[in-house]
């Protein structure tokens, strides 16, 4: 039961990116706001990306599209932690079994 | 305040780069030691001439407590980048959202706080499209470094200082307040110092909107410690490896 608060923390991490999907205000941010006001704003460069602007392409619903980029934002992020964390223990694994005549 | 492809030059780009890498690697090379000196390591040495009973066992604690350590980054990374996506309203056409970083730092120690936010803007840039990958060590330089790592030491200071609930309290907001207003203000000198636009022009317009963005970074860094703490997630300070 060790891992119950991670389990917890990563459905509270979900039901964060649900709602901000569904809440979050569409106003540029702050750096991007200064941009636009000092007029330097068109020198930003698009960049290309799988999820532009935190949606799924071509994905009809843009509330559910976000909420689903979302849910794969946090797997990606949870799973790179994840992989280093079981990849550690298959080390210590490894070097235990040819430790062993 | 992710900067985009296009703000900075090649030469502040790469320098930020280099200044970025070697932080981290700084970084990652403390949790590798907080992680594995759990067990001093003679002690393995020795335990593994005489028997394997305790070297199995000692190795079996070390690995099992750096994965629940890994995990916990994994976990506070995802939630970090949830409450990244949620855009707050801050003034007339502006909004903000959430940096993360004293949360991270005070939860899992500055170090290991300084990764995850790195790895949260990694992937945002690369999956996500925002902030540009030329622009990424900046983003970390400013986010990961100045608005983690060293923001840390501002709670660090004032709760060592005042011992008691309200120390620690101050600490988390005055920390995190100026985790923010340093991100922007580091993001505000790089972009100037590209020769996109004047400093002059920049760094008052940047100051004051984050300093806005600040106040409610600090509220909300002060909550969600608070419920961190209350489900027994922050983790103890001889792990936390402060120094």
């Amino acid at each position: 039961m060790k891992n119950r608060p991670i389990k917890i923390i990563v459905l509270i991490a979900v039901a964060v990116a649900i709602i901000a999907a569904l809440l979050a205000s569409s106003h540029p941010d702050g750096l991007e706001k200064v941009a636009a006001s000092l007029g330097f704003g068109g020198k930003a460069k698009g960049t290309p990306g799988v999820f532009i602007d935190y949606q799924l392409p071509m994905f009809p619903l843009p509330a559910l599209s976000s909420a689903l980029a979302g849910i794969i934002g946090i797997i990606i992020i949870f799973f790179i932690f994840r992989s280093i964390a079981k990849v550690r223990h298959l080390g210590e694994l490894l070097k235990k079994l040819l430790k062993r005549p | 305040m992710h900067i985009p492809n296009g703000f900075l030059d090649p030469k502040v780009s790469t320098g930020t780069a280099f200044v970025a890498a070697g932080v981290l690697g700084y970084c990652i090379a403390k949790v590798r030691q907080a992680l594995s000196a759990f067990v001093p390591e003679s002690v393995l040495a020795g335990a593994g001439n005489i028997g394997c009973t305790i070297t199995q066992g000692s190795k079996k604690l070390i690995s099992s407590f750096a994965e629940n350590h890994l995990m916990r980054m994994g976990a506070i990374g995802s939630l970090i980048f949830a409450a990244q996506m949620f855009n707050f309203p801050i003034a007339t056409s502006t909004s903000g959202h959430l940096l993360g970083g004293v949360i991270a730092a005070v939860v899992l120690g500055p170090f290991s706080g300084s990764i995850v936010i790195a790895v949260v803007l990694a992937v945002q840039s690369i999956f996500f499209a925002d902030g540009g990958i030329m622009a990424l060590g900046a983003n970390i330089l400013n986010m990961a470094i100045i608005g983690t790592l060293a923001a840390y030491y501002i709670y660090y200071i004032i709760h060592k200082l005042i011992r008691n609930r309200i120390g620690s309290y101050a600490g988390i907001f005055l920390a995190a307040f100026f985790s923010v207003l340093a991100a922007s203000i580091a993001c505000a000198f790089e972009v100037a110092l590209s020769g996109t636009i004047e400093l002059s022009k920049i760094l008052p317009a940047m100051a004051s909107v984050h300093a806005k963005i600040g106040i409610a970074e600090a509220l909300i860094t002060i909550m969600a410690i608070e419920i961190l703490k209350s489900a027994n997630f922050e983790l103890d300070g001889t792990i936390k490896n402060e120094e």
